[in-house]
């Protein structure tokens, strides 16, 4: 009987190491399990061979032999790179998105690409071309979206590591109804050279993974300044691993009770209990102020869809993607337009061209914009009386399929805890917690300063160990 | 505010998308529930001192500068038409 593959990449590097496994036995493990779960769009199906001689220093290869996934709206040469979009079915990229250099420089070796909600409009990848992923907690209920595929596959054990990207939750979600863990890094700190864009000013790629000290191992080799974005030039990112980590006992953490209101019972209940095993920890708990999480979901929705009508407007059926044509060119891109996009698209598309035409465009999308500072100094300022805010990061656990697919507001409230991060631009952190009454996994998310990553993984493994303890796996 | 199906030809209008009328019907009420809510925005932005198009605190902007980027015959081969190397697309007019 083949003996099962090691359960997390940290285990999995040291087992390549020893010898224990070969990278070829452990890529047949990864690429023989069947996608129950529709998590893939395309898949590797060409076998490693083991190379001679001695693995590379773990300094040059840190993610050596290691298999991962990449969302399908991240380049990858010459790969299927849909987007989740009947536009795109066919459009492969002519170059490497830098997030996907970066993980073979450092090793990996790359599985496929993953369903998502289209162009990265969605909770639940339900509004996907080819989808929807199912959770492989239940598959009777959404993986979260919009990187639900990328989180699914790691969940399931397909893959060490996904890379999703995140404009309003889009790792941490998944994450959260997967039972993984998922990181939103700070704005500027992954390059985002090879993302097909949907709101410039919020999109951010990050990793999801089964544990904090994984996803910490995928971020540091993605991460860093990029001479193709230059968003990625003004962090402190040069710092050496490590040089934040304070130990859990040093650390304050800010609660803002007054929004858990919005959560359901058991999401409540998981919340109150995390806090407990993080004061038990030696954490300091205080209470802190945000703004109202319904007026940043206001906010982010009117400028994401102005973004989004923007940086879509390129999709015309010209240069790439599926064609319509039409006797002038006009009849043809709208052609293209109205047969490629799918309705959640058509809706946000719209909303963005609304929020941004004459007569509406102070009333929204300036007012959205005025928003967004406020809210922004309301987080540095609350940054200044603690080290990280925690809130869980969705309302509910995993919902059924189906369930919000006819009620865009109720779908967009699945984000209402994670927008705020992104409209600060500042790195939250996924971390699985408890079950909700019907097993499926809750989860805290944990927001830091900018740049600050280190200190939500220290937190984040305060968290995990703490979790493992009560389940007598540590 | 109220959405009516003139807004939403005028937005597709705007958007290059053309809706039939039973998309249009649902877009409609979509848009309409989504409006009402984002209004709320109203009682939360209440001082007008800040500058809505000013850059996030956290976000340099860079030089805009050219550069190198990928080869012709890259930029082409995922087009649906292409003649000697260019973009192939039907007259910008009618009738010209």
């Amino acid at each position: 009987m083949t003996p099962l593959p090691p359960p997390t990449l940290l285990a999995a590097a040291a087992a390549l190491r020893s010898g224990e496994w070969t990278p070829s036995r452990l890529d047949a493990a990864l690429r023989n399990r069947d996608d129950d779960f529709n998590c893939f769009t395309w898949r590797a199906q060409e076998a490693v061979c083991d190379p001679a001689g001695d693995p590379p220093p773990v300094a040059e290869a840190p993610l050596w032999g290691i298999g991962g996934v990449v969302k399908a709206n991240i380049c990858v040469r010459g790969e299927p790179t849909d987007c989740g979009s009947r536009f795109l079915a066919d459009w492969r990229p002519p170059y490497d998105a830098t997030v996907v250099t970066r993980l073979q420089a450092a090793g990996a070796r790359l599985l496929g690409a993953t369903v998502m909600d289209e162009f990265g409009m969605g909770s639940s990848t339900e509004h996907s071309a080819v989808g929807p992923a199912r959770n492989p907690h239940d598959p009777t209920r959404v993986p979260g979206g919009s990187s639900g595929g990328a989180a699914a596959a790691v969940a399931a054990g397909l893959a060490y590591f996904g890379l999703g990207s995140d404009t309003g939750g889009s790792v941490r979600q998944p994450a959260h109804c997967c039972g993984i863990v998922g990181l939103r890094p700070t704005y500027g700190a992954v390059s985002r050279y090879g993302l097909v864009a949907y709101a410039s000013s919020l999109d951010q790629i990050g990793p999801l993974a089964r544990t904090v000290g994984d996803c910490a191992a995928v971020y540091a080799a993605i991460s860093g300044r990029d001479p193709h974005d230059d968003t990625t030039a003004t962090l402190p990112q040069d710092r050496p691993p490590g040089a934040d980590e304070r130990p859990a006992a040093d650390l304050v953490v800010g609660v803002p009770r007054d929004l858990l209101a919005l959560a359901d019972d058991d999401t409540g209940a998981d919340f109150a209990r995390t806090l407990a095993l993080l004061g038990r920890a030696g954490v300091t708990v205080i209470d802190v102020t945000l703004p109202d999480p319904r007026d940043m979901l206001a906010a982010y929705y009117i400028v994401a869809a102005a973004e989004a009508f923007a940086n879509l407007a390129r999709f015309d059926g010209l240069a790439y993607g599926a064609r319509v044509e039409g006797s002038v060119y006009k009849q043809m891109a709208g052609r293209s337009r109205t047969t490629g996009f799918g309705r959640e698209v058509k809706r946000r598309i719209l909303m963005g061209a609304f929020v941004l035409s004459e007569g509406h465009r102070d009333a929204y999308y300036e007012r959205a914009m005025r928003a967004r500072h406020l809210m922004t100094r309301h987080y540095l300022d609350t940054l200044k009386q603690c080290d990280v805010l925690a809130t869980p990061t969705a309302p509910t656990a995993a919902f059924p399929l189906g369930e919000r697919l006819d009620d865009p507001r109720r779908m967009y409230d699945s984000d209402v805890f994670t927008v705020g991060p992104s409209l600060a631009c500042l790195p939250a952190l996924t971390v699985p917690t408890g079950r909700d009454r019907d097993g499926l996994p809750l989860s805290l998310q944990l927001t830091g300063r900018s740049g600050g990553e280190e200190t939500l993984f220290t937190l984040g493994a305060v968290v995990e160990q703490a979790y493992a303890r009560e389940r007598g796996m540590a | 505010m109220d959405v009516d199906t003139a807004l939403i030809r005028r937005l597709e209008a705007l958007t290059g998308l053309a809706c039939d009328d039973r998309e249009r019907e649902g877009l409609r009420g979509d848009l309409h529930g989504l409006l009402d809510y984002l209004n709320r925005l109203e009682d939360y932005v209440t001082g007008d001192d800040t500058d809505p198009l000013g850059s996030n605190p956290l976000v340099q902007r860079r030089a805009d500068e050219p550069r190198r980027s990928i080869t012709t015959v890259d930029a082409v081969a995922d087009a649906p038409a292409v003649t000697d190397g260019c973009f192939v697309c039907p007259p910008i007019h009618d009738g010209d």
